[in-house]
């Protein structure tokens, strides 16, 4: 794809929970300029702009990263760190959305810098209103320095 | 003839009395009654020794004293009174297994002293009863002794090896529980989502039918909703770790009276909550407990025309004691050991909705304080659910 802008970056293996969280956005008239990536190794590759997606330009990072935890592979707390350990990318507002409360987890990624934990509620109108209190929270009231 | 004669006469007379008199006594004795000479061999045996060990007088006279004994025990017995008389002991007592001319073993329980004359010892004499009843009840006794405390011992470390197996199996389920509570949480997440896009898609199209059959998914869906907390609260329950602190009883139930209670339950049911004594415990689990108790109570009442819960407490001995009593459908006293099982239930879905984790939740929160819970009902008449705290909390 070529080097749009990003708006949400959504790291998510699961595809029921994915289009949940785009109908969400839908909704709440978020959705402009989401990509969803299914791995950890692939959202890596999207910020980095390797593998498939070199046509990217590392400066276009995504204005906020929904993250779960649970991926195959490499982990989501290994992509969190992944991207805080370099310059160019450390800034990017990351939100852990995911299902498990496990208090090593919140400790690790309060350690690594993350932007928010949020624990995936079981019931959808729940779901959806937390979808668009963040969303909206980073899309549109937070500020960022004009590049 | 002379008179001298006569005294005389009369002397042996009296004299062969008085022999007469201790032949027969010793003759006629229950015990063993014998004398030996000075080197032990015997000199008289009384009828009772020839029938007890079976040999005759003439046998006896042959014998040493030690030939009575068992033949593993004659070191012991030549020692012991080789001892005993060499201290100068006047006389000794001594338990032995003994032996009959047959090789029967037996047990004698024996008086010796020794006799006398001039200062030396002249022989010995001896009277040994039949203890054999008494030394057998003694070992019975001993071993059964014994095996009490070989079988205290086992049932100690079965209980040692018990505890620790349950431990782990507690660790495992706990583990267990947790994981599977949040995975089952992933597909319930999607089943509810989905089934609101599906209402959402089919907009106008759905007919009346359509709409019952979604209802239905919804509702099995809020239920395993409802399981899955559940299970997770209990999960909770028993790994947090207790956070204690000084509660206020009577504001605490009344909050979550407040907090549990629909305006439909605060508009018709009497509650009457009694001041409570204060105790020390973990706040957040204590919530939990009043909240399950309180909204079994209202969830039970709501059903009857009569509509009372009572709440009060009492300080015992070292511990709070607080129930939640209830004037609903009441419970048959005989499914009371049911009553606080995970997954148990006393009612049908039909006849009370409910997850049947509550109670088991209250039990563990309770437990977890050092305390206990147990409920009292009648069918139709109501029930009491009782729980109690320790003062001290460790």
């Amino acid at each position: 794809m070529p080097n749009q802008k990003i708006n949400i970056l959504l790291v998510e293996d699961n595809p029921y929970h994915a289009e949940l969280v785009l109908k969400a956005l839908t909704m709440h008239k978020l959705a402009e300029n989401f990509v969803w990536v299914k791995t950890g190794e692939e959202a890596t590759d999207f910020i980095f702009c390797r593998g498939e997606f070199t046509d990217r330009t590392i400066d276009n990072t995504p204005k906020v990263v929904f993250l779960d935890l649970k991926l195959p592979k490499k982990s989501g707390l290994d992509v969190l760190r992944e991207i805080r350990s370099d310059e160019r990318t450390k800034k990017i507002p990351v939100v852990i959305f995911t299902t498990s409360r496990e208090e090593k987890d919140v400790i690790e990624g309060q350690n690594l810098g993350m932007n928010g934990y949020i624990v995936k509620p079981d019931d959808f109108e729940t779901f959806s209103e937390a979808i668009r209190n963040i969303g909206f929270y980073w899309l549109v009231l937070n500020q960022l320095p004009k590049k | 003839m002379q008179p001298q004669q006569q005294d005389l006469q009369a002397l042996y007379e009296k004299l062969r009395e008085s022999e007469e008199k201790y032949r027969r006594f010793v003759e006629n004795a229950a015990d063993i009654i014998y004398r030996t000479d000075g080197e032990g061999k015997f000199i008289y045996v009384n009828p009772v020794s020839l029938k007890i060990f079976g040999y005759t007088e003439d046998e006896f006279m042959g014998k040493h004293y030690l030939e009575l004994f068992h033949p593993d025990f004659r070191n012991k017995a030549r020692q012991f009174y080789a001892t005993q008389f060499f201290k100068g002991q006047y006389s000794s007592y001594l338990e032995f297994p003994a032996v009959d001319n047959k090789g029967k073993q037996f047990w004698l329980g024996q008086n010796v002293q020794p006799l006398m004359e001039n200062g030396q010892i002249m022989g010995f004499q001896a009277v040994a009863r039949d203890i054999t009843e008494r030394v057998l009840a003694e070992e019975a006794l001993r071993r059964s002794d014994e095996e009490v405390r070989k079988l205290n011992a086992e049932l100690e470390r079965r209980v040692i090896e018990r505890t620790a197996q349950l431990e782990n199996a507690n660790k495992e389920l706990e583990a267990f529980s947790y994981s599977v509570s949040h995975d089952l949480r992933a597909p319930l997440l999607a089943i509810n989502g989905f089934t609101q896009f599906l209402s959402m898609h089919l907009g106008e199209k759905l007919d009346d039918e359509g709409k019952r059959l979604l209802g239905i998914i919804k509702t099995n869906t809020q239920t395993m909703q409802h399981l899955v907390s559940a299970l997770l609260m209990l999960s909770k329950t028993n790994k947090k770790e207790l956070d204690t602190a000084t509660i206020d009883m009577t504001v605490l139930a009344q909050e979550t009276y407040n907090d549990t209670a629909s305006p439909e339950a605060k508009q018709k049911i009497q509650i009457t909550i009694h001041p409570l004594p204060q105790t020390r415990g973990d706040k957040m689990l204590l919530r939990q407990v009043w909240s399950n108790l309180l909204s079994n109570a209202i969830k039970f009442t709501l059903a009857k025309d009569e509509r009372a819960i009572t709440v009060g407490g009492r300080t015992e001995e070292n511990k709070n004691v607080f129930f939640v009593k209830d004037s609903g459908a009441g419970f048959d006293m005989k499914n009371a050991g049911k009553l606080f099982g995970v997954f148990s239930r006393l009612h049908t879905d039909e006849e009370f909705e409910g997850t049947g984790i509550g109670l088991s939740i209250v039990r563990r929160a309770v437990h977890r304080h050092g305390g206990d819970v147990w409920a009292e009902g009648e069918v139709g008449k109501g029930a009491t659910f009782y729980f109690s705290l320790p003062t001290e909390i460790h």
